[in-house]
């Protein structure tokens, strides 16, 4: 299972790598296109030609997200038992 | 027309549901236990239209009962809306016409002296019937094959108390329940009818007595010779009421009060002691030793809702809000009120414990019940950063050891209550836990069976619904033979 201390260190691999390249390399793409992320099989890579969508989350993923900025306070006036 | 857009914590997974729902042979991962037959009732609350206050009490959502039930092997899921005369009277106005938590001052006119109650906390299987209970009123009757709402309550006109609370004991050895009350003579009465009803459903007993201070008395313990019955700090009064508040603010000078009721006694035999300000909302198990009561239960150190704030004005502190498993010894021997507190875990853990019930009033060693283990991973990046507020775990609490045996639910879930489903002629915590996960990431409620003496090894199935359940308050299993199932 990749945790997130794993993603976020593969992240800092792969940013400096990709900030280490001639900027030459992209031309192929048409366009400005910058490095994504994305996800393949529930696993994040990082798709260095910026042909893929960026990750968005579908439908429904990150259901938890909307309360996240709550306070303790709030969260807890609000939800007693999850 | 409904709008719930203006409502910043409704969204997501905590969005309302609002729909009734059937689902035929649910969707499986793993194998039903065949030894399972009966139902998981559970019930909750949801908004049918939006509260009228924004700082109101999640309490005051409208009643909603679901149930798995459980059949040589295959679960079928119902869920319904508890049918009170409140639920009717805003679905027939298209809009919510009651106003804050037990506070019939901020109700519009037009529902004046209309049952208020919305049936959300406990179900209750009990002399061939099903109820649902709520605390601020009488139990309601409920349709255990429909889950379709018959209505109120009253053991044939023996129980007179106007409220029932939802945390009502059967006693293992002889059937008979023990209930009570508060607030029993009406809104803002100290007055507390205790009643033991036997197991055909009649009421044998009555006892009135009052309360040092009007307070929630929201669940009880008992012995074999004795009733345990805590009040904390909440505290309320009719100028509240009337100036517009809900039902109970948090008062931190009043003393956590336990009263020893003798199962057989009087009034004048009750024995009132004090302790340091604790908030007692949900217990474990009681029983006797010599002359000594000894009750255990999930006590917060303080006020555990931020939605009944304290009176002084003060801030809500959530590090006070808190249950760890503690022991309360009451000797009926000494002349003096105090008694003897010890914490039995040093780790938090969800008020909501259960214990093997048929070990209830004798000496027993598990409890169970959800925590937050934060060793355990939480994807957030599929679940949304809920900032560590997640039960990601069920523990088993051995009071004999110390020990703890635990079952992880996923790293995208937070757990409910959990539930103990003994297994049929086995000893104390052989059997099933059980419970609703919330699935984050698939936007999905999840039953967990798991075996309750092998939590490590995971769930031995979950039941899959395509839709976010209700939130859950309470929730029972239910032999096939305690009620009239089809």
């Amino acid at each position: 299972m990749l945790t997130r201390r794993d993603f976020m260190a593969e992240m800092a691999v792969a940013g400096a790598a990709i900030a280490a390249m001639p900027a030459n390399i992209f031309s192929p793409v048409p366009g400005v296109r910058n490095a994504v992320v994305s996800i393949h099989l529930d696993q994040p890579y990082i798709d260095a030609t910026g042909r893929e969508l960026p990750y968005l989350p579908p439908h429904g993923v990150r259901a938890g997200m909307p309360v996240a900025h709550l306070s303790e306070t709030e969260f807890r006036r609000h939800f007693v038992y999850l | 027309m409904v709008d719930f857009s203006n409502q910043p914590t409704m969204k997501g997974f905590f969005a309302p549901t609002r729909f009734e729902a059937d689902v035929y042979d649910c969707e499986v991962i793993g194998k039903v236990p065949t030894d399972l037959n009966g139902a998981f009732v559970r019930l909750g609350g949801d908004w049918l239209y939006p509260p009228k206050f924004e700082d109101d009490s999640p309490f005051n959502m409208d009643g909603y009962i679901n149930m798995f039930r459980f059949k040589n092997g295959v679960v079928d899921y119902k869920g319904r809306w508890v049918k009170t005369p409140r639920f009717k009277a805003d679905r027939a106005a298209r809009k919510q016409l009651f106003g804050k938590y037990r506070n019939p001052f901020t109700d519009d006119p037009s529902v004046a002296g209309l049952d208020r109650s919305v049936q959300n906390t406990t179900p209750l299987a009990f002399a061939g019937k099903l109820f649902t209970l709520k605390e601020d009123s009488l139990p309601y009757e409920i349709n255990c094959n429909t889950l379709e709402t018959v209505g109120p309550y009253d053991f044939h006109g023996k129980y007179k108390s106007l409220t029932f609370t939802a945390h009502p004991k059967v006693d293992p050895a002889t059937g008979e329940m023990i209930c009570y009350g508060y607030e029993a003579e009406g809104l803002e009465t100290n007055d507390v009818f205790l009643y033991t009803v036997n197991k055909k459903g009649e009421v044998t007993r009555e006892l009135r007595f009052k309360v040092p201070y009007v307070s929630m008395v929201h669940d009880i313990s008992i012995t074999q010779k004795y009733v345990i019955i805590p009040i904390f700090g909440f505290v309320s009064s009719m100028e509240m009421l009337k100036a517009g508040k809900v039902h109970w603010g948090w008062d931190d000078t009043k003393p956590a009060m336990v009263a020893i009721v003798p199962r057989d006694g009087e009034a004048k035999d009750i024995r009132w002691f004090k302790g340091p300000s604790r908030a007692t909302v949900h217990t474990l198990n009681a029983r006797d030793e010599g002359n000594k009561v000894i009750f255990e239960a999930p006590i917060y150190d303080s006020n555990p809702f931020p939605f009944f704030p304290p009176i002084d004005g003060s801030p809500w502190d959530p590090t006070k809000a808190r249950a760890y498993i503690r022991r309360q010894t009451f000797d009926l021997n000494s002349r003096d009120d105090g008694f003897v507190e010890e914490k039995l875990f040093d780790m938090n853990v969800s008020d909501l414990g259960r214990v093997d019930d048929r070990y209830l009033t004798q000496t027993y060693r598990y409890a169970f019940t959800a925590f937050a283990d934060k060793a355990r991973p939480f994807e957030e990046w599929k679940a949304g950063n809920l900032g560590g507020r997640v039960n990601n775990c069920y523990g088993r609490f051995d009071l004999a050891t110390g020990k703890m045996n635990s079952y992880f639910a996923g790293p995208t879930h937070s757990l409910q209550e959990v539930c103990f489903v003994p297994r049929k002629n086995g000893g104390e915590g052989e059997g099933y836990i059980m419970g609703v996960a919330s699935n984050y990431a698939e936007m999905r409620s999840e039953l967990i069976i798991a075996d309750a003496q092998r939590l490590e090894e995971g769930d031995v199935a979950r039941v899959i619904l395509p839709f976010r359940a209700t939130a859950q308050v309470h929730g029972r299993w239910m032999n096939e033979d305690e009620l009239p199932f089809a």
